[in-house]
């Protein structure tokens, strides 16, 4: 019950994340930025990333060996090999990206400078784009653990 | 309007591009050479709980180290946002 809890969990956190990602960048494209909400939505996106860390993290070091012991010998093995392989160092970049974006917020004028702006755009838009790839990697490796486990069990 | 960048942002820019490089050559390294994957778990008990705080640790002392740098540098963001988006599709080529 509790590990499907913290794998349910963590795709939710990802996906209130990206919205929030999407909520700053549309921030940054208004005329008269808000910089409060810059800073907030910022340190926000920084704090959630580190929170699907600890959790995610915390049920693939505790809790994957096992699914990874049957998906390996499945015919969707590549969804370990190629889509777990790729996410789970994927998603480093992501999270010093999100560490990233706060210091820059709070450090800059964002309404008055326009390369802060840019380079909050720019990190948001990649950090967006990695998670789209994050999250339907997981619903690969999903998949391929339900396939798997059918397989053992001589379902299919 | 200001175009300037306060030294912060321009050190741990630096940092977060060459840390992200620094995360696919750790993998690859764990990957190909047991010695450094058993290292690692051996670090933390968990090969990717190590690597985590590796990345992490190199990101805040080398953003630290390159924003006291002395040498005064004009870099733009486009300098920055090009090292980040170029660094990001040299790791996706590797990766992938």
């Amino acid at each position: 019950m509790f590990e499907n809890l913290l794998l349910l969990l963590h795709p939710a956190i990802a996906v209130i994340t990206m919205l929030l990602v999407v909520w700053l960048i549309v921030s940054l494209k208004c005329v008269n930025i808000n910089e409060r909400r810059v800073r907030i939505l910022s340190l926000s996106i920084a704090l959630m990333m580190v929170s699907i860390w600890l959790i995610a993290g915390y049920w693939y070091v505790v809790f994957y060996g096992i699914d990874k012991a049957v998906i390996v010998k499945s015919s969707w093995s590549f969804s370990h090999s190629f889509f777990m392989e790729t996410k789970e160092h994927i998603f480093f970049v992501v999270l010093i990206l999100s560490l990233y974006l706060p210091l820059v917020a709070f450090r800059n004028s964002i309404a008055n400078n326009i390369s802060a702006k840019k380079l909050l755009i720019t990190i948001g838009v990649i950090i967006l784009t990695l998670m789209l790839y994050i999250d339907a990697a997981g619903a690969i490796i999903s998949h391929g653990a339900e396939i798997a486990y059918m397989h053992k069990d001589g379902l299919v | 309007m200001n175009t300037q960048l306060d030294k912060y942002t321009l050190g741990f820019g630096i940092s977060a591009a060459i840390v992200i490089l620094f995360n696919t050559f750790l993998m690859i390294l764990k990957e190909e050479i047991p010695l450094v994957h058993k290292m690692m778990v051996a670090l933390s008990g968990h090969h990717w709980t190590s690597h985590g705080l590796i990345d992490i640790t190199l990101f805040i002392v080398l953003g630290f180290l390159f924003s006291s740098s002395s040498i005064k540098v004009n870099i733009s963001s486009l300098i920055i946002n090009s090292t980040i988006v170029g660094v990001i599709l040299i790791v996706a080529m590797i990766v992938i």
